[in-house]
């Protein structure tokens, strides 16, 4: 403290321990905040193709292609401590290949949430579940979406033949809270829309 | 030898680095807690940041330059000894502690 330097040291190290503080106190602030909100989703246009996808195999796989409609008000998970969402549309659904909650065996795809034998993910109680679509709403973006006849961003691609005439197949609308500081939980919208697959293959080109 | 910067001498005394230290804490840790409930208040944490900045600026022009306020009690030295009388090497000593304070 008597020379300039050390002067100079000692308040920069006390100003960067109280920011530290700081921070902390607004992760604390932030921690136990329920971060869900309502969701509106609806489906159109749903087509049922039978497909090789040969980044796998040759053998013919389903794969399902829709239009959705999102609706939902995010601004109220935008507090102090939010500086993005990660929103994401997953499709969750059952079949005799992969039975929700059971070890589950996936297509290559790097979409599909269930990853090889995870012991991880078979530990959280999530079904069958491949993610269709993701938007990322930065802080200051406009925070309520409202997205209507929007296209599939990942392929829906089932492992087998599973999505035909599949009647329970329900989309729900995810995210991911990244924060400025501390951690980063993952909340669901309430509200899901029931998709019900055709019961015949689409031939052709029409999407 | 006193330190010194663009030739000013900028020592302070005892009594002055522990004035200077509380002030800088007490500005920095105010500013701080005022910080957090405007940023609160106002749901954006740059504000927080940006006051703590404020109030780092603050304390660093209130005690970084050695007012006059922090040498108001300079040390009181013991009057040179003759250098004859005493022993040699313990006038080295005894000057490089003086001088190091």
């Amino acid at each position: 403290m008597h020379t300039f330097l050390s002067r100079v040291n000692a308040v920069s190290a006390f100003s960067l321990s109280t920011l530290a503080a700081l921070t902390f106190l607004c992760f604390a602030s932030t921690f136990f905040i329920n971060y869900t909100a309502p969701v509106t989703i609806n489906a159109a246009n749903i087509v049922l193709k039978n497909v090789p996808e040969y980044a796998v195999s040759r053998e013919k796989n389903d794969l399902g292609a829709l239009r959705f409609d999102l609706s939902s008000d995010l601004t109220p998970l935008f507090n102090w401590n939010t500086k993005q969402l990660f929103l994401y549309l997953t499709a969750e659904y059952e079949t005799p290949n992969n039975k929700v909650n059971q070890e589950v065996h996936v297509t290559t795809h790097s979409v599909c949430v269930p990853s090889f034998n995870s012991e991880k993910w078979l530990s959280l109680s999530w079904g069958f579940q491949v993610v269709l679509w993701d938007k990322i709403i930065r802080r200051g973006d406009a925070s309520l979406v409202s997205l209507k006849n929007q296209h599939l961003k990942y392929y829906f691609w089932d492992d087998g033949n599973g999505l035909l005439g599949h009647k329970n197949v329900s989309l729900s609308l995810s995210w991911n809270i990244i924060p400025i500081a501390g951690t980063l939980p993952t909340w669901s919208g309430t509200g899901t829309y029931k998709l019900t697959f055709p019961a015949e293959y689409t031939q052709g080109r029409t999407y | 030898m006193m330190d010194t910067v663009l030739g000013f001498s900028v020592h302070m005394d005892f009594e002055g680095q522990k004035l200077a230290e509380r002030l800088f804490q007490i500005i920095v840790v105010t500013f701080g807690a005022v910080g957090w409930l405007y940023g609160y208040y106002v749901q954006d944490f740059f504000m927080t940041v940006l006051t703590l900045g404020a109030g780092f600026v603050l304390a660093c022009l209130v005690t970084l330059p050695p007012w006059p306020v922090y040498r108001r009690y300079p040390l009181k030295w013991a009057p040179p000894q003759d250098a004859a009388s005493a022993s040699t090497s313990g006038a080295e000593n005894t000057s490089g502690k003086k001088k190091k304070k």
